[in-house]
């Protein structure tokens, strides 16, 4: 049960970081790379600020932190005008000395045994059960967050972002400043992303500079997952989607850690299948009704 | 055990829903018109219908993977449950992991006595929380981590599973215990503080002369970091001087080292996995400008490098099995101790002893290991 509670935990935590994949990739159709260092970037704050006694604080200004690092990539792509893809790199390789700044030159801050918020809600609700309590924080700042931008992407400002991402000119042309609507946008993205891993380095109990390695192909995953099982049907229905996306991963990597059949290295390749089978059913199921849509033909061929 | 239930429910009920979806569906499509030739056979199904289709059809998929991994669990519980995490595959790492397999073997819990479930997060930090999360699941008997972060993420879940951590450098440091003599959260284990002013006599004693030392390290990895940190007090308590090149991943390697010749009469490579991985890269570069190169474990020393005082990586990992099979005499965790384990192997490698000129001494080749480089 602590596998499939904590994977819902996880799949929650990173739900937040598959949002701001999805404003980046699907809203504002940008190549965002900069997820890499702006998620170890709120981890890193987060982390120091919880050691020095502020978790809460840690949270808040790790979504800022996140959020800074968005603007600088949107800076270097709007202002400068270096190619998205660069711009989200360079973002991604500065931020990785920040971080180390951050974490006072070492690359590891444990917080183990310390108060955590995820320690704090425990406290506080001290008859339910612990990963129960756990996993309810998280939803809570998953539904918040979620709940925040759908709100916003309905107001005049998100109409200019979701339009920017859409028909770029139209929106130049209508006299609205699509430099500060990117800025915007990529900003609040990657406040998301910080968020996420603001709330990780509390969950995990410690922050490691490696932690974000790897962590676009997540996010990107968890977005894809999302639109192919529930479908495409408008922002709102995108963004919780999304979210389901990242906990369905989480559980198929579950899934492929639970099994013994194979060695331990061949993890990477057991959950690539698992996933590549479950996105997979769709089209062979499609390609299993033509067929049988062209032996009805050839048979009504025969006989007519 | 109730938990097992859960995958048999799940797939009944799933199977149950896809084929009253399947029923259901048949009546979301249109009726066919008798004289279908000129109409399309792909009629247009209700949105909602599809998309239910779709998650049902995925649901199976998955639970009929779940069955089959279900059905494949081997949980008997006369038999002790270990549980060996490990982050990323590297030499140093598998050979303690091998070291404490087989200590536990050649002290009596061979596969008769005990399973030895091995998990590795391939580098991805992220699959760790999942890994711990399912030793707990599995109701191990106690879990054995390698290295610090994997330490604290299993310290930190609060189970009641006692951590045997292998080779943490600052277990201190990194909360995953508060005092080393009384070990409390449950957690003990070894830590392998690298020994560096035996290694920086040894070079002394191999290569006198040598005024500036050259560090080579990931900043990535606090092991790493703290040995440069406590080599940096030594060199400046002996007044040598010292130049530092950093990389973040392999593939600065290379030029990180070529960095440093010219301005460094030595190289120090801490107990670092980023570097191990490109060694032979460093050894290359420090051959050709007859540079020696002093590390941190013999697995280092084998790939290229020139010489070390290092405790065996199996060694390590054995000493470890002494203090789990302790404890499952019945000692309690808080009794046992974490030890330091302290390095008296010295270990050169011949190969690069004769590409750098370098002498070796009679009374310390007497007493070292001398390897030649790993095929």
């Amino acid at each position: 049960m602590t596998l499939i509670v904590g994977s819902l935990q996880l799949g929650l935590i990173y739900g937040l970081l598959a949002v701001g994949v999805y404003i980046a990739f699907r809203i504002l159709d940008i190549p965002d790379l900069s997820a890499e260092g702006t998620f170890t970037f709120g981890l890193a704050v987060s982390a120091a600020l919880t050691a020095a006694g502020h978790p809460l604080a840690g949270v808040l200004l790790g979504f800022l932190a996140g959020s800074l690092g968005g603007a600088v990539t949107g800076v270097l792509q709007t202002k400068l005008r270096i190619h998205p893809i660069l711009a989200g790199i360079l973002t991604m390789s500065g931020l990785y000395s920040v971080n180390l700044a951050v974490m006072g030159s070492s690359s590891n801050i444990s917080l183990v045994g310390l108060d955590t918020l995820f320690r704090l809600a425990v406290d506080l609700l001290p008859g339910v059960d612990k990963e129960i309590v756990r996993l309810l924080l998280a939803g809570l700042f998953c539904a918040a967050v979620v709940a925040a931008l759908a709100l916003f992407l309905k107001t005049h400002i998100g109409l200019c972002i979701r339009a920017a991402g859409d028909n770029e000119d139209m929106v130049r042309a209508s006299s609205i400043n699509v430099d500060h609507t990117k800025i915007l946008a990529l900003a609040i993205a990657n406040g998301c992303i910080g968020l996420s891993g603001a709330l990780l380095a509390q969950y995990q109990g410690f922050a490691d500079i490696s932690s974000g390695i790897g962590i676009v192909a997540v996010g990107l995953a968890s977005v894809i997952i999302g639109e192919r099982i529930f479908g495409r049907r408008g922002v709102t229905w995108g963004l919780s989607v999304t979210v389901a996306g990242s906990v369905i991963y989480r559980l198929m990597i579950a899934l492929a850690l639970k099994t013994n059949l194979f060695p331990a290295y061949c993890l990477k390749i057991v959950s690539a299948v698992i996933v590549a089978a479950a996105l997979s059913v769709p089209a062979v199921k499609q390609m299993l009704a033509r067929r049988k849509i062209k032996r009805e033909g050839l048979r009504h061929a025969v006989h007519s | 055990m109730p938990i097992k239930v859960v995958p048999q429910m799940m797939i009944t009920s799933v199977l149950v829903f896809q084929g009253q979806m399947f029923f259901c569906c048949k009546k979301a499509l249109p009726e066919k018109p008798s004289d279908s030739s000129d109409k399309m056979i792909f009629e247009k199904e209700k949105p909602m219908m599809k998309t239910i289709r779709n998650i049902a059809a995925i649901l199976t998929v998955l639970c009929m993977i779940l069955t089959l991994f279900a059905g494949c669990q081997q949980q008997s519980t006369e038999k002790i449950d270990i549980g060996i995490i490990q982050l990323i595959e590297n030499g140093a790492f598998n050979d303690m992991r091998e070291g404490f397999v087989q200590q536990m073997k050649d002290r009596g819990y061979d596969e008769s006595k005990a399973n030895f479930h091995y998990k590795n997060a391939q580098g991805d930090s992220t699959n760790l929380n999942t890994i711990c999360q399912e030793m707990v699941d599995n109701g191990m008997d106690l879990v054995v981590t390698i290295a610090t972060p994997a330490s604290q993420a299993m310290v930190n879940l609060e189970s009641d599973i006692p951590v045997f951590f292998i080779s943490v450098s600052n277990p201190v440091g990194a909360r995953i215990i508060s005092d080393m003599e009384k070990p409390d959260k449950n957690a003990t284990g070894t830590s392998n503080a690298i020994p560096v002013n035996e290694i920086f006599d040894l070079a002394d004693q191999l290569t006198p002369g040598c005024k500036t030392y050259g560090f080579l390290y990931n900043t990535g990895e606090i092991n790493a970091v703290t040995t440069v940190e406590s080599s940096k007090k030594y060199l400046d308590s002996i007044g040598l001087s010292y130049e530092e090149a950093v990389v973040a991943n392999s593939s600065e390697v290379q030029q990180a080292a070529q960095s440093l010749i010219g301005k460094v009469d030595a190289f120090f490579i801490p107990n670092d996995s980023v570097i191990q991985s490109a060694m032979n890269l460093v050894a290359e570069v420090a051959r050709e400008a007859k540079i020696p190169v002093y590390c941190s474990s013999n697995t280092t020393v084998e790939s290229g490098g020139f010489a070390t005082v290092a405790i065996s990586d199996t060694q390590i990992g054995a000493i470890t099995a002494d203090m789990a099979v302790e404890y499952l005499g019945g000692k309690p965790i808080a009794e046992i101790p974490s030890v330091v384990v302290p390095a008296t192997d010295v270990v050169i490698n011949k190969t690069t002893a004769e590409a750098i000129g370098a002498d070796i001494p009679e009374e310390v080749a007497s007493e070292a290991i001398l390897v030649e480089d790993a095929k």
